[in-house]
């Protein structure tokens, strides 16, 4: 019994631990992550800067950018792809994921660059691509 | 009684997996089936710096693929600060195809249904559609 009783409160942080790990809410939220990352490539908000690397999470209103032979495979929760080729430079400006109803929204800001983008599982209306030169929307007939 | 023992690693493999689960938003899952997730729109995009002063080419070219049926694509033209004689276009209907943007107006080069969808009805080189037009056919509305 007294063996039993030793791991009580190593059980009970453990508990904890789970308890607030699920129900944290974080500062900003993940949408996604880089799958696959060419150096050199970049992502952050604002003026503050990290080196993509695969597995690396992506949050909202985030931009990333690539050198001249870098380039980012992105998968995102709804399983949109974008991949970002060398010089480029993208704003995650929105990502709203609505998988059962139709209030989903994923804005791309594109400043520069070549990207080759796939829609996930949200309704193709939900997806906005933009550019300095126009805005690229899907409609339904 | 029966004691159970629940040795370190259990307790540690409890831990790590309620921190992960917590932490990890984007489930495993969809990192290994994005990849596969080509089925969806496929939009290629090339977009020029605004401050490339390169003559020629396009502003922005555009690729279309896989949209789904009953769908089709609007591209809504910016103009840029300071264009006083300027009036952004909604290019209605794309299907796909590539497109090339360049001074405002965007072309087809290939697929699309072969439509010239670029200026408005009056300018020159236009070939869009009529003011208000409802025909499906037409991929050019003025806004």
């Amino acid at each position: 019994m007294n063996r039993c009783q030793r791991w009580i409160p190593a059980l009970l942080l453990a508990a904890v631990l789970v308890a607030i790990a699920s129900n944290a809410e974080p500062q900003s939220a993940t949408i996604g992550v880089a799958a696959s990352v060419t150096p050199s490539a970049e992502g952050g908000v604002g003026t503050v800067f990290q080196t993509l690397k695969p597995g690396s999470e992506l949050q909202a209103s985030e931009t990333v950018r690539t050198g001249d032979a870098g380039q980012a495979d992105l998968v995102f929760i709804d399983r949109t792809n974008l991949s970002v080729e060398p010089t480029s430079e993208v704003v995650l400006d929105k990502f709203v994921y609505d998988p059962v109803g139709s209030s989903g929204k994923v804005v791309l800001k594109t400043n520069r660059g070549a990207f080759r983008f796939v829609t996930g599982t949200q309704d193709s209306s939900a997806y906005q691509l933009d550019t300095p030169y126009g805005t690229l929307n899907v409609r339904g007939e | 009684m029966t004691h159970f023992r629940i040795s370190k690693k259990v307790v540690a493999a409890l831990l790590s997996v309620g921190v992960s689960a917590g932490g990890l938003m984007v489930p495993t899952e969809s990192r290994a089936q994005g990849a596969a997730a080509a089925n969806g729109a496929t939009v290629s995009l090339e977009v020029k710096p605004q401050n490339e002063r390169r003559v020629g080419g396009c502003d922005v070219k555009l690729t279309i693929e896989n949209l789904p049926p009953g769908k089709t694509a609007d591209f809504t033209s910016t103009c840029p600060p300071g264009e006083a004689n300027c009036t952004p276009q909604t290019f209605r209907n794309l299907r796909s195809g590539t497109y090339c943007l360049r001074g405002g107006v965007l072309a087809s080069t290939s697929g699309g249904g072969g439509h010239s969808i670029g200026g408005s009805p009056s300018s020159p080189g236009g070939g869009g559609c009529p003011p208000n037009q409802g025909s499906q056919n037409c991929m050019n509305n003025q806004q």
